[in-house]
C-alpha cells in the first residue's frame, strides 16, 4: 500500500511522449513499479502492430531505470539460440558471472536462478513479439511463464499480438491490452508530426504559419483517414506512410500559392481523384506508373505447342472431366457450346439449398498427364504425333512453375497429377496470342 | 503419490508448506529434488538436473558430476547411490562405480522427496524410463524415497505404461475449487486482508496508528462483501467464470496500487471489468481490424454457412466480398448513405493474409501455410470465428465505432 507508485511527473513526461497512452501507462506502472515495490512473476502485453507495446515498455523501463534485459525473439532462429541470448543478457545486465552456455529452458533455469540469486534488485525479462518465436511450443512458453515464479526476483513480460488464451497453461497471469488507436487517437498522434509545406516564399517561419500547417495537416489526415486509411491502413505506421506520401502532391498548390491554406474544400476536390487511386496503399517496389505497363507486357515468351499446352492445362485443372465429351469430341462439334440446365453441380455433393461455387473460384483441381495431352490433341487446329520434344515442353512448363506436380508419387508415375499453376487473366493471354478461343471451351 | 487439481487450487503451496514443516521438524535428514515437467522436457535432462539438485544439496563438487554424454552410465550411478545410502556421501570421480572402497564414510541414511510438477508431461516421456525407474527404487525400498507429482489431468494415471503403473502406490489427493461463493470468499479474503497475529509478531513496536489501520482495513473488507453490491458483483462473475482466486488477485492490483494509507476509503471495485484479465476470446480483436479486413472476414464466415463447406479460399471470399458491397452500394444509392469502398483485389489479398497472421484463418491442411504449390489466392483456408460470434460483437459495439451496419450480413444469409 505505497501512496503513490511512481513520481507524477515521471508519468507526465511519459504521457507526452507517447500521447493517447494513459491507461496503458498507469497500468505499467502499477505493475512494474519501482524497486521496493512487487511485480507479479509474469505479465503479458497485447495488442495489434504499432499500438506502441515495445517502445512504451522500452522506454518505460529506461526511465525508472529498472535494470532489463531486452530480448528480441523473432530474431532467435532456434530455441537453443534464444536460451542462449536469454542466459547472456541476464547475466551481463544483472551483473553476475559469465559460466558457460545455456542450452535449454532447463539449464536456463539454472543459470538465471543462480546469476540473480544475489540480486538485490528486481529484474524484468523482456521477451519481444515472443508470438513470433520459430520452434516455439506451448511447453516452451509454458516454461518461459514459470521462470518468475522459480525466481523470486525476476519478472518476465510476454508481448505479443494477438492474445492466446492459455499461452503460459497458469493461473492467468495479468495482461494489459494495447487498445488500437481510434481515429481521433491517430490524428492526435500523426500532429506531432507536422511536415512543411515545401517550397514556401516566406522567409520566416512564425507561429502563424504552424499553426496554419497544423490545421491543414490536421484536416488532410481525417480525409487520408476517412477515404484509405480507416479500410485497409489502420495502424499508426501504415497510416503515417500513405499522408507522408501524399502530403507533398497534396499541398503543391499552396506551396504555388494557388490556394490559401483555409480554403480545404475545393482543395481536396482538386485532389478529388488522389483519394480514390490505392497506389499509395500497395507497397510496390516498382515505381507506381511503370508496373502497369510491365504486368501486361511481364509474359512468359512461350513457344508455340508450350502455350497450347498451358491452355489444355488449365482446361483440364477447371473443367469437369464429366463434360470434356461436350467440349472436345469433334462429332459433337456443334453442340459444344450447348450447356446442361441446372443438373450440372460440380464435384462435391452438395444440398440444393447452398449456393452452387463457381468453378473458378475453387481454384485448380488435379488432373492426370493423360487427360492433359488429350485436351492438347483436340484443341491444337492441326494433327501433330506426340514426341518427345512435346513432353520436354511439358517439362519445361513444370519447371517454370507454371504446372505443378499435385501428388506425392514419382514423376514417371502414370497415377501422378497435375496442376495449373497460372491465372486465368495470364491463360487468356497465352491464348490470345496463338490465336484460340479459350472462352469457347471454359465451363461455366 | 499423486496431487490431482485445477489450476490456482494450491497444490504446490500445499506441497511446499508441508515440506517446510518436513525440514523444521527433521533437519537435515532429507534431499528434496524439485522437477518441472516444463523445464525438464526429456528424461536426459531430467536426470541431469537430478544431478545437479542432489549435487548442491550434498555439496558436491560440480566436476564430480559424470559427463552427460552416457545416459545409461548417469542412470546407473544415479541409482547406485539411490540404492546405496549407505554410501550416499561418497560417488567418486568415475561417477559411474559408486566408491566401495570406502567404508570410512558416514552412514546416515539420507531420504529424498521427489517433486514432479505437472507429472502428466513426464508420463509423455518415451517409454516412461523415468518414472519406472523412480517407482521402482520406491516400491522395492532399495532407497528411502518419496516421489510426489503434481498435475492437472485426472486421468493421469491412465496415462502410465502397465509397468509403470503396477508399481504406483494409487495414492491421491484431489484438490477442489471451493464449492460455495462463500468459501472462494474466504480465500480471497485471506489473501487481501492483513494478519494481526503476524503484524504483532513481525513488526515489533508497530504504533497504535498502523494498528488501527489496518483493522480498519480489514472491517472494510468485511465491510465491502457484505453491502457493496458492485463488489459482489464483482466477486460472484469472477466465482462463476473460473473460480480461480489468481484473477480476483489480479483484478486487486489495479485498486491497491492507487489507493492510499488513508483509510477506509480504500478500494472500490466500480471498475466495468477486470483489466487486467485476460480476454475472452479471439475475438476481441476485431476492433482493430481494418474495414476491409473484417468485411472478408464476414464473407469468408458466409460462405461457412451459404456453401456448406468449413474451408474456402481467397477468391471466394472475394467474390463474396465483390457480392456483399456492390449489393450495399445499390442499396445505399437509394438511401443516400455513403457505400462502403470496394477494394481492388491486391490490396484485399493483403488484408486476407494479415487475417491469416492474426490467426483468424488457419490453413486448412497441414503445412499449407506455405502453399503446397498452389497460388496464394488458391490455398484453402479455415475461419477460426463464427458468423454468429461475429454478429454479435459487432451488435454489442465491440468491434469498433459505426460498424453496426456490417451485423446485417452476419444475420442474412
Amino acid at each position: 500500500m505505497n501512496d503513490d507508485i511512481l513520481p507524477a511527473e515521471l508519468l507526465t513526461t511519459l504521457n507526452e511522449q507517447f500521447p493517447c497512452r494513459a491507461p496503458q501507462i498507469r497500468r505499467l506502472a502499477a505493475l512494474i513499479g519501482t524497486d521496493e515495490a512487487p511485480s507479479p512473476p509474469a505479465i503479458v502485453l497485447h495488442g495489434l502492430e504499432a499500438t506502441g507495446k515495445t517502445a512504451i515498455v522500452r522506454t518505460f523501463l529506461d526511465t525508472v531505470e529498472a535494470s532489463y534485459t531486452w530480448i528480441a525473439c523473432h530474431e532467435c532462429v532456434t530455441v537453443r539460440q534464444l536460451m542462449e541470448r536469454i542466459s547472456a543478457g541476464v547475466t551481463e545486465n544483472a551483473g553476475g558471472i559469465d559460466t558457460g552456455r545455456a542450452g535449454d529452458v532447463c539449464a536456463l533455469g539454472v543459470r538465471l536462478s543462480g546469476a540473480l540469486s544475489g540480486a538485490e534488485r528486481k529484474h524484468f525479462l523482456v521477451l519481444d513479439r515472443v508470438d513470433r518465436t520459430r520452434e516455439g511450443s506451448s511447453v516452451l512458453f509454458a516454461a518461459l511463464g514459470r521462470l518468475g515464479e522459480m525466481i523470486p526476483s525476476l519478472t518476465v513480460i510476454f508481448i505479443l499480438s494477438v492474445p492466446k488464451p492459455r499461452l503460459l497453461s497458469s493461473a492467468e497471469p495479468p495482461h494489459i491490452h494495447f487498445a488500437p488507436y481510434t481515429k481521433e487517437e491517430s490524428i492526435k498522434i500523426l500532429s506531432k508530426y507536422v511536415r512543411r509545406i515545401p517550397f514556401q516564399d516566406i522567409e520566416e517561419y512564425t507561429e502563424e504559419d504552424a499553426k496554419e500547417e497544423l490545421y491543414v495537416w490536421q484536416k488532410f489526415c481525417g480525409t487520408v483517414w476517412d477515404s484509405l486509411a480507416k479500410g485497409t491502413a489502420r495502424n499508426v505506421v501504415q497510416f503515417r506512410a500513405i499522408v507522408d506520401e501524399m502530403w507533398e502532391p497534396f499541398v503543391k498548390p499552396i506551396a504555388e500559392g494557388k490556394y490559401g491554406t483555409r480554403n480545404y474544400s475545393s482543395l481536396y476536390l482538386l485532389h478529388k481523384d488522389m483519394f480514390r487511386r490505392e497506389t499509395s496503399v500497395i507497397d510496390m517496389v516498382v515505381p507506381a506508373g511503370a508496373a502497369g505497363e510491365k504486368a501486361a507486357t511481364n509474359m512468359h515468351d512461350l513457344p508455340y505447342y508450350s502455350k497450347f499446352l498451358l491452355c489444355a492445362a488449365y482446361l483440364a485443372s477447371y473443367n469437369p472431366a464429366r463434360q470434356d465429351a461436350t467440349f472436345f469430341m469433334k462429332s459433337n462439334d456443334f453442340g459444344r457450346k450447348k450447356r446442361r440446365g441446372g443438373g450440372t453441380t460440380g464435384p462435391t455433393k452438395r444440398t440444393s439449398k447452398n449456393r452452387k461455387i463457381h468453378r473458378r473460384l475453387l481454384g485448380p483441381q488435379a488432373f492426370p498427364l493423360e487427360r492433359l495431352q488429350a485436351i492438347f490433341a483436340a484443341i491444337l487446329p492441326h494433327r501433330i504425333s506426340s514426341s518427345a520434344d512435346i513432353q520436354m515442353q511439358i517439362a519445361t512448363l513444370t519447371s517454370l512453375r507454371l504446372l505443378t506436380k499435385a501428388s506425392a508419387t514419382d514423376v514417371l508415375e502414370a497415377s501422378t497429377k497435375w496442376r495449373v499453376n497460372a491465372g486465368w487473366d495470364y491463360i487468356r493471354h497465352v491464348a490470345r496470342s496463338v490465336k484460340f478461343d479459350i472462352e469457347d471451351f471454359v465451363a461455366e | 503419490m499423486l496431487i490431482i487439481g485445477a489450476r490456482g487450487t494450491g497444490k504446490t503451496t500445499l506441497l511446499e508448506s508441508a515440506i517446510s514443516d518436513l525440514t523444521e521438524e527433521h533437519k537435515g535428514e532429507f534431499l528434496t529434488v524439485r522437477l518441472n515437467g516444463f523445464f525438464q522436457t526429456d528424461d536426459k535432462i531430467a536426470l541431469r538436473e537430478i544431478w545437479r539438485q542432489l549435487g548442491v544439496e550434498m555439496e558436491l563438487d560440480e566436476k564430480d558430476q559424470p559427463k552427460t554424454t552416457n545416459f545409461a552410465d548417469t542412470l546407473s550411478s544415479i541409482l547406485a547411490i539411490l540404492s546405496h545410502p549407505d554410501e550416499l556421501r561418497a560417488p567418486d570421480e568415475e561417477g559411474a562405480e559408486p566408491a566401495e572402497e570406502d567404508p570410512s564414510s558416514t552412514t546416515t541414511t539420507l531420504s529424498v522427496i521427489f517433486i514432479l510438477e505437472e507429472f502428466d508431461l513426464f508420463a509423455t516421456h518415451p517409454r516412461q524410463t523415468l518414472l519406472y525407474n523412480l517407482f521402482d527404487i520406491a516400491q522395492s525400498r532399495k532407497a528411502p524415497i518419496a516421489v510426489i507429482g503434481t498435475t492437472t489431468r485426472i486421468d493421469v494415471v491412465e496415462s502410465l505404461e502397465k509397468r509403470v503403473k503396477s508399481r504406483f502406490s494409487h495414492r491421491t489427493v484431489h484438490l477442489k475449487n471451493p464449492p460455495t461463493l462463500k468459501g472462494f470468499w474466504e480465500i480471497c479474503k485471506e489473501g487481501l486482508s492483513v494478519d494481526m497475529d503476524e503484524v504483532d509478531s513481525e513488526i515489533n513496536g508497530s504504533s497504535d496508528e498502523d494498528r488501527r489501520c489496518f483493522e480498519s482495513w480489514n472491517s472494510h473488507l468485511e465491510n465491502l462483501y457484505k453491502n457493496d453490491k458492485q463488489f459482489q458483483r464483482h466477486l460472484r462473475r469472477i466465482y462463476a467464470q473460473n473460480k480461480d482466486p489468481k484473477s480476483f488477485f489480479n483484478s486487486c492490483i489495479l485498486p491497491l496500487s492507487s489507493s492510499t494509507t488513508s483509510f477506509p476509503t480504500g478500494p472500490s471495485f466500480s471498475l466495468p471489468t477486470n483489466q487486467l484479465g485476460e480476454p475472452d476470446s479471439i475475438l476481441s480483436i476485431l476492433d482493430g481490424l481494418t474495414d476491409l479486413e473484417l468485411t472478408l472476414l464476414i464473407a469468408a464466415a458466409r460462405l461457412d454457412i451459404i456453401s456448406d463447406t468449413d474451408t474456402c479460399n481467397f477468391q471466394m471470399a472475394y467474390s463474396e466480398y465483390t457480392a456483399l458491397t456492390s449489393s450495399l452500394k445499390v442499396a445505399s444509392s437509394a438511401t443516400g448513405v455513403t457505400a462502403g469502398r470496394l477494394w481492388s483485389k491486391e490490396v484485399a489479398l493483403g488484408a486476407w493474409e494479415r487475417l491469416a497472421e492474426y490467426e483468424l484463418l488457419v490453413p486448412a491442411v497441414i503445412g499449407g501455410g506455405s502453399g503446397g504449390g498452389v497460388s496464394r489466392e488458391g490455398r484453402m483456408w479455415r475461419v477460426e470465428v463464427g458468423l454468429a460470434e461475429i454478429g454479435k460483437c459487432l451488435e454489442m459495439g465491440r468491434a469498433g465505432i459505426g460498424r453496426a451496419g456490417l451485423g446485417k450480413w452476419c444475420k442474412e444469409v
